[in-house]
């Protein structure tokens, strides 16, 4: 049993050229303790997949079907009220920091100070108190959370966004590509702190991010997208020696690495389909290097192949 | 032999604190480097942001003056010219830039975009122009181009975009290109074709290119030396498996080590680096990088490093090494 499991998710976006098939049909779980990994190209659907867990989905996008259950409960069926007093409280998000999630004109404290006081009963001194635990925890002076925004470096700004999404102990907390605008070693501080702050706490996770580096190095299980669904899930280590599908093989194999023989690589044919009209069958069929008849006329099942290891593949091996 | 040399290049930048008030401040952009790139080989310039890369790039196509120093081009001095001379050494010169979304005027076609240093240089009649502008776009793999011309670039995805912006840059035939972050805003099977597509130009072309990256994993594939800037300087320039098996500097060492690595299996040494980057404006004497390296010692405070010879090819800037 998963402290989150995903079923048959379909999100569809309404645009004036028709529906952008963005999810379809993804099932997933996540185990209590867990991080996950959710990798791929912008624009195969890892966001949207994030974003309908916490119900903070544009207003053009409808979840067509599928389950989301959250410790037993489906959370698509839920009211909206029901859902304010799950968001923040039980699941909780870390944006990217440069995306603007940080309001320039509050002081940090209060930002996070409202984010505690929307769920929390408690009385200014102790909520105080907890914002400056918590900024112990991500390592920043504690003194410097009366500042603005715009007084702090990128990585401090990033760390401050942990700390908000970490200040109602949620149990669940899904992280969006929460180092991509920084500099490497900036980066590799906070993906240490991030780590180091899953462990003492025992959190689930989810880690978004388009670098298969970045996953490799924070997630135990990894789930690989492609064109709004996931072609494989598996444990890290496996995944990463003996890959199934053929997108998540040329996806490994389109990353240069500081590591190993330098070796020329090649890149994947062609480029991402529209999920306005995407491709009949097996969506990665038009770049796949293996595709037959069979991968245009049908869509594959996504089938646990090995003990724990799922692919959506009509010829796997 | 050499195709650019640069020595003691600085740009310095004023500060100003109002509309009329004089600087007496100055940014140090790039403050005296030196280097020179091979015919036919590319030098990737790498570090983290701000520390004078992109300055770097513009000052070798002379999109900026620099404030000191020689820019050798093919032999001639390139750093002061203006006008005619400038623009005549312009045909020799190119710039691709980071953003393919912004670089492409959305009003004109690729025929247009692509066409355009040509007739800015006056180079052959319209036809020629048209049989140029097309077989540049077949270099870059826009194949059929007959199918791009008179799009615009909002009908074109970002892998296209990025290579018409490469096709605008080699249409004239330049001998030296300088990439501004080419890839860095591409998606990952793109981007490695992108990559591709320029090493193969360049031994199909004999180009010379100074790759600008933060990406220390890009930088390895791309270049045949790599040189690392710190705050304005270059701190350690070597060939690139080298650098990547062989840092001297500490701050090399430190950058090589925060690079995540795709196998899961692999467990990294981190070596954990203080403090942020000093700011740039009037830097103090001495190493710039003395208040975050774990090797300190007083005389880094007190005397600038001067480069030491690793090896042949092997610079660093470090009191620390000694050879």
């Amino acid at each position: 049993m998963g402290i989150i499991e995903i079923e048959n998710l379909k999100i569809y976006y309404k645009t004036v050229k028709g529906y952008v098939k963005a999810v379809e049909n993804v099932s997933f779980n996540i185990e209590k303790g867990e991080t996950m990994g959710l990798v791929g190209e912008s624009g195969c659907g890892k966001t949207t997949i994030g974003m309908s867990i916490m119900r903070l989905l544009p207003r053009n996008a409808k979840i067509i079907g599928g389950k989301i259950i959250f410790e037993g409960e489906d959370l698509i069926k839920k009211r909206e009220e029901e859902m304010e007093k799950i968001r923040w409280k039980e699941i909780s998000m870390i944006f990217q920091a440069a995306m603007n999630a940080l309001n320039p004109v509050y002081k940090i404290e209060n930002q996070i100070l409202e984010a505690i006081y929307a769920h929390e009963n408690i009385s200014k001194k102790e909520a105080v108190e907890r914002v400056s635990r918590l900024y112990s925890l991500v390592g920043i002076d504690p003194r410097r959370a009366k500042e603005y925004p715009h007084e702090y470096s990128g990585g401090m700004k990033q760390r401050a966004v942990i700390a908000m999404a970490l200040a109602c102990n949620p149990k669940f907390i899904i992280a969006d590509e929460p180092t991509t605008a920084l500099d490497v070693m900036v980066q590799d501080q906070i993906i240490s702190e991030i780590k180091e702050i899953q462990k003492k706490l025992q959190m689930t996770m989810m880690y978004i991010s388009h670098d298969i580096s970045v996953i490799a190095e924070t997630c135990k299980r990894i789930g690989v997208m492609y064109a709004g669904g996931i072609v494989e899930y598996a444990d890290a280590i496996p995944l990463f020696k003996k890959p199934l599908h053929p997108y998540t093989k040329a996806l490994m194999n389109s990353f240069p690495s500081i590591k190993g023989e330098k070796k020329k690589l090649t890149p994947v044919p062609g480029e991402p389909p529209n999920l306005l009209n995407p491709p009949s069958g097996c969506r990665f069929h038009p770049r796949c290097s293996k595709a037959k008849s069979l991968c245009r006329k049908k869509a594959p099942k996504f089938v646990e192949y090995q003990h724990r290891h799922f692919v959506a593949c009509h010829y796997v091996g | 032999m050499k195709l650019i040399e640069v020595t003691d290049l600085k740009k310095y930048f004023p500060v100003r604190k109002g509309i009329f008030s004089k600087s007496d401040k100055y940014v140090h952009a790039v403050d005296g480097i030196n280097f020179s790139v091979e015919e036919g080989k590319i030098l990737g310039l790498a570090g983290e942001s701000g520390c004078g890369k992109t300055t770097v790039s513009k000052l070798l196509v002379r999109l900026l003056e620099p404030t000191n120093g020689k820019i050798l081009l093919e032999g001639e001095d390139i750093a002061h010219k203006k006008g005619k001379k400038l623009k005549e050494f312009r045909k020799k010169m190119q710039m691709i830039f980071q953003d393919p979304y912004g670089s492409l005027n959305p009003r004109f076609t690729v025929m247009d975009t692509v066409a355009e240093p040509l007739i800015i240089q006056g180079i052959g009649t319209p036809e020629e122009r048209e049989d140029a502008v097309a077989k540049a776009l077949d270099i870059v793999g826009l194949k059929s181009p007959e199918e791009f011309l008179f799009r615009y670039p909002h009908e074109l995805s970002g892998g296209q975009r990025q290579r018409v912006a490469i096709a605008r840059a080699l249409v004239i035939e330049p001998k030296f290109v300088a990439a501004d972050e080419p890839v860095s805003m591409l998606d990952v099977s793109i981007r490695l074709g992108v990559m591709n597509l320029m090493l193969e130009l360049r031994d199909r072309l004999n180009l010379t290119i100074v790759f600008v990256t933060h990406d220390l994993a890009c930088a390895r594939y791309m270049s045949d030396e790599i040189a690392i800037m710190y705050l304005g300087e270059i701190v350690e320039i070597a060939p690139t498996e080298e650098l990547i098996n062989n840092p001297k500097h500490p701050y090399t060492k430190a950058l090589l080590s925060s690079v995540p690595i795709p196998d899961p299996s692999e467990k990294r040494k981190r070596i954990e680096v203080k403090g942020r980057v000093s700011t740039p404006i009037d830097p103090p004497h001495g190493c710039r990088f003395a208040p975050r390296c774990p090797h300190v010692t007083a005389k880094c405070k007190k005397k600038d490093p001067h480069n030491v010879r690793v090896s042949d090819k092997h610079l660093v800037a470090c009191h620390s090494f000694k050879s």
